[in-house]
């Protein structure tokens, strides 16, 4: 199999500080979702991925070389930061033209960068005045101008509308498609879910999980959850599920009298369950929600197994 | 075209469009419009009509080499790096598949042309209006000439030096502010070797006339070196820094967001 | 109308009234500063006039000594020299130390109180708590001075101390005590005022450091350049902050000077310029769009 990033015992540490500590990683060709909450190492891993930090301990090569202080392998790799930097003074055109020449492409490979993020109607604006979500595209075309083998995105859909959302995803999936590389780093789930199913899931410095975005599912699915219905007869409702083996315990709240918290371990069978009860014996559904239902909780029990 | 051509118009572009080569080229032209200003009054009757050319002379060599030549260099050539860390778009420039140290050094030439031409331009209108009754004198040219080079000199290795402060520190301006103007100055009064630890003992090597000193201290313990050594010596020490610099930009790691 | 003055309660109840609402401010911007790297070790070298002067004060109560007089060298002296205003001006003003010290201080200390709060668009957390623009720089001035203070008013009242320690209030006047409090504080007010207007001008805090120094050595070349222009006439000195600086110290310590001009000028020009600063900034806080 033909890796693109290979990782052996990475750790790298800011004095006192942990960044990330005993990363071992394999990635072939695909695109994946670096996940994990504020402060998880995510931003660490990316900066040794583009050669701005140095390991403290082991090695990470990137198509069988080290990134730092090596200006040619970035022929074959694109970064779009996480930061909203950008140069005031001069246009999204001569930026993008100058990121083109500087790796030997020209004006026909800039249009194209430009076409693809959207920004061909601006490109002659100076970039200070440009919106958040153009300069986030702007970004992107300075990543794949000079159509990389890997794509580093932090955070590529910050500040972006609705619509560019949806095809900056499908511009992610068709580049994963050519057999190219992304790895984009998020802490929003179901953002990095529209563009792939696989999954890095990173927490202190450590990589929880690794693997089929369903898989990761599962390892929450095999956990109780939590959901909590406000309903007009809430114990009534939960006399229907009473002897239902999927079902773990039914509490009432204290404070609302109006609703009532069920656990299982079966959410889907509980959710189909649900709706059917609802419909049939014509509840009146005032809320639903699950509060464990986030990635906080999946490393929470993912700490747990450890 | 070669990377390297295209990021030195790339740089340059920014610099031209910037605030700062704006307000610099005013502030370089301060000794003309004062002496332009001088010359009216003193034509319309006021503080005498004698011969100023020694006060303008004064005015001039003390604002640029003393002042204007240690400022300009500091505040482009600190920048190369620190500007780039500071506004977080240093990541623009550390993913592309040029060579960090010859990236920062296209972009310091791009500074150090622009610092030049604002030294070059500023100085020379004053130098003529100071000496504007001699122009047709041979002396008076080649002195003009060789204080002219001397300042553009001065610029390069002043440039080189913050170049490298840049690099090597967090807050190059601050540091770059104390060691160039009160070390600077300080310094010369300094007895034996200790003079030569600075740009300005060789500036003044190389100068044909005398810069303007208030403290009679500062004559006790004048010396120079040979002008032809000061220049070598210049030249050298501005290869040096850029040299350091480079070396050091590839070792150096960047925590993103740092000050 | 702020938030206070429209009665804003929080929801678990009233807010306690207390008069210096930018108090605050001070506490966390001292903080802030004290915690930069280097603070300490440039606190450190803050502390070596004091401690030269220290000697000195001993020096000079050997030299005021009768039964000393056998020490040739303190004989020398001339008798103005040997005085405690000489000593306190020596103190304050020698090659413009204070002026030098100042410059450090503010530069460090006080260049990004405004400019990173530009920079990183502080203002609207600033103005949506009972906070008002004034309160804001209140804040802000009294921490700057703080240091400035800190170094200068200070070690002045420490040496006047030791000089009581040594011996009693011999050539102690009331005059003298003023001199030493209201120098550093009018001097220190005016570095803090234009220090803080200065970081108000740019969220760049390299442009911050140009534009001090600019304004201080522009000021200084400008001076000289007219002084010398005039034919010597030192009353265009007076365009120069460090000479009033100076000037200032000769009217509270009453020093002779060399320039024409009466140094109760001086004072004048700071006051009135510090009075002028403090309003730019305000009005350019309040134009903050929150």
């Amino acid at each position: 199999m033909n890796l693109v990033i290979q990782a052996e015992n990475l750790s790298k540490w800011y004095g006192n500080v942990l960044g990330i500590s005993e990363i071992n990683l394999e990635i072939p060709p695909g695109v994946y979702g670096l996940l994990g909450p504020n402060g998880a190492g995510k931003s660490t891993l990316l900066k040794i991925m583009t050669g701005f930090l140095r390991p403290n301990l082991g090695q990470l090569r990137i198509f069988d070389q080290s990134p730092f202080d090596n200006p040619s392998l970035f022929k074959r790799i694109g970064y779009c930061p996480e930061y909203d930097a950008h140069y005031p003074t001069i246009s999204g055109w001569e930026f993008i033209l100058f990121r083109a020449k500087a790796f030997g492409l020209g004006e026909t490979e800039a249009t194209l960068a430009m076409q693809a993020v959207g920004l061909t109607e601006h490109m002659h604006k100076r970039i200070r005045q440009f919106s958040l979500g153009m300069r986030q595209r702007l970004k992107l075309a300075s990543a794949i101008v000079h159509n990389p083998d890997l794509l580093i995105l932090d955070e590529p859909l910050r500040g972006i509308d609705p619509l560019w959302r949806i095809k900056i995803i499908r511009l992610i999936r068709e580049f994963g498609q050519k057999g190219k590389t992304v790895i984009l780093s998020s802490h929003i789930l179901p953002e990095v879910e529209a563009m792939t199913r696989q999954i890095i899931l990173i927490h202190q410095g450590k990589i929880f999980a690794l693997g089929d975005i369903d898989e990761i599912r599962t390892l929450l699915d095999s956990h109780p959850h939590q959901i909590c219905v406000k309903t007009n007869n809430p114990r009534r409702l939960a006399s229907f599920f009473l002897s239902d083996p999927h079902i773990l315990g039914i509490s009432f709240s204290k404070h609302d009298p109006s609703q009532v918290i069920f656990i299982t371990h079966q959410r889907d069978h509980f959710y189909e369950k649900l709706l059917k009860i609802l419909i049939e014996e014509s509840f009146d559904l005032h809320e639903m929600s699950s509060p464990d239902d986030n990635l906080q909780n999946v490393f929470d029990y993912l700490i747990g197994r450890k | 075209m070669n990377p390297l051509i295209n990021a030195y118009h790339f740089f340059s572009t920014q610099l031209r469009r910037g605030k700062a080569w704006k307000w610099f080229t005013l502030i370089g032209l301060i000794p003309s419009i004062i002496i332009i200003a001088t010359l009216s009054f003193s034509l319309a009757g006021g503080w005498g009509s004698g011969d100023k050319s020694n006060i303008f002379l004064e005015i001039t060599l003390n604002y640029f080499f003393k002042f204007y030549i240690l400022l300009v260099p500091l505040f482009f050539s600190t920048s190369v790096l620190a500007e780039e860390i500071e506004q977080q778009t240093v990541v623009y420039l550390f993913t592309l598949p040029i060579d960090r140290g010859r990236l920062l050094l296209t972009k310091f030439f791009a500074t150090l042309v622009h610092s030049l031409w604002l030294v070059g331009a500023s100085l020379l209108p004053a130098l003529i209006l100071t000496n504007q009754h001699h122009l047709t004198s041979f002396e008076t040219s080649k002195t003009i000439s060789v204080i002219w080079l001397t300042a553009l000199l001065g610029t390069l290795a002043y440039s080189a030096f913050s170049f490298l402060l840049g690099v090597l520190l967090r807050r190059p301006m601050l540091i770059g502010l104390f060691i160039v103007f009160p070390w600077e100055q300080f310094v010369q009064f300094m007895p034996g070797f200790v003079q030569k630890l600075s740009i300005i003992y060789f500036v003044k090597s190389i100068m044909p006339v005398a810069l303007p000193e208030k403290a009679s201290l500062l004559r006790l313990f004048q010396q120079t070196t040979p002008a032809p050594l000061a220049i070598l010596i210049l030249i050298g020490l501005s290869v040096f820094f850029c040299w350091a610099a480079m070396a050091r930009s590839h070792k150096r790691e960047y925590i993103m967001g740092e000050q | 109308m702020s938030i206070r003055e429209k009665g804003y309660h929080p929801w678990s109840g009233t807010l306690i009234a207390k008069p210096h609402h930018w108090f605050p401010i001070v506490r966390f911007s001292i903080k802030q500063i004290y915690q930069k790297r280097f603070a300490k070790v440039l606190f450190a070298i803050e502390l070596i006039p004091f401690l030269v002067f220290l000697f000195f004060s001993y020096i000079l109560y050997i030299a005021n000594r009768p039964d000393m007089a056998f020490v040739s060298l303190l004989k020398e002296l001339p008798a103005e020299v040997k005085t405690l205003d000489y000593f306190f001006h020596s103190f304050y003003c020698f090659g413009t130390t204070v002026f030098f010290h100042y410059i450090i201080l503010s530069l460090f200390c006080g260049s990004d109180l405004i400019s990173a709060d530009i920079r990183s668009n502080a203002f609207p957390l600033y103005f949506s708590k009972p906070l008002s623009p004034l309160d804001y720089l209140l804040g802000k001035f009294i921490a700057l001075l703080f240091f400035l203070l800190l170094f200068s008013l200070v070690p002045g009242l420490l040496l006047l101390l030791l000089k009581l320690a040594f011996s009693g209030f011999d050539g102690i006047s009331l005059r003298l005590i003023i001199g030493i409090v209201a120098f550093p504080l009018i001097t220190a007010s005016f570095m803090s005022l234009f220090t803080l207007w200065v970081s108000s001008l740019s969220s760049n805090s390299r442009w911050v450091k140009i534009i001090f120094f600019l304004f201080l050595f522009g000021l200084l070349s400008l001076s000289g350049i007219l002084t010398g222009i005039s034919g010597g006439d030192t009353r265009f000195m007076l365009f120069d902050i460090s000479t009033n600086i100076s000037q200032t110290g000769h009217f509270f310590f009453h020093v002779k000077s060399n320039i024409v001009a009466s140094p109760w000028i001086s004072v004048l020009i700071l006051v009135f310029t510090a009075g002028t600063l403090f309003y730019l900034v305000a009005r350019k806080i309040k134009r903050i769009e929150v």
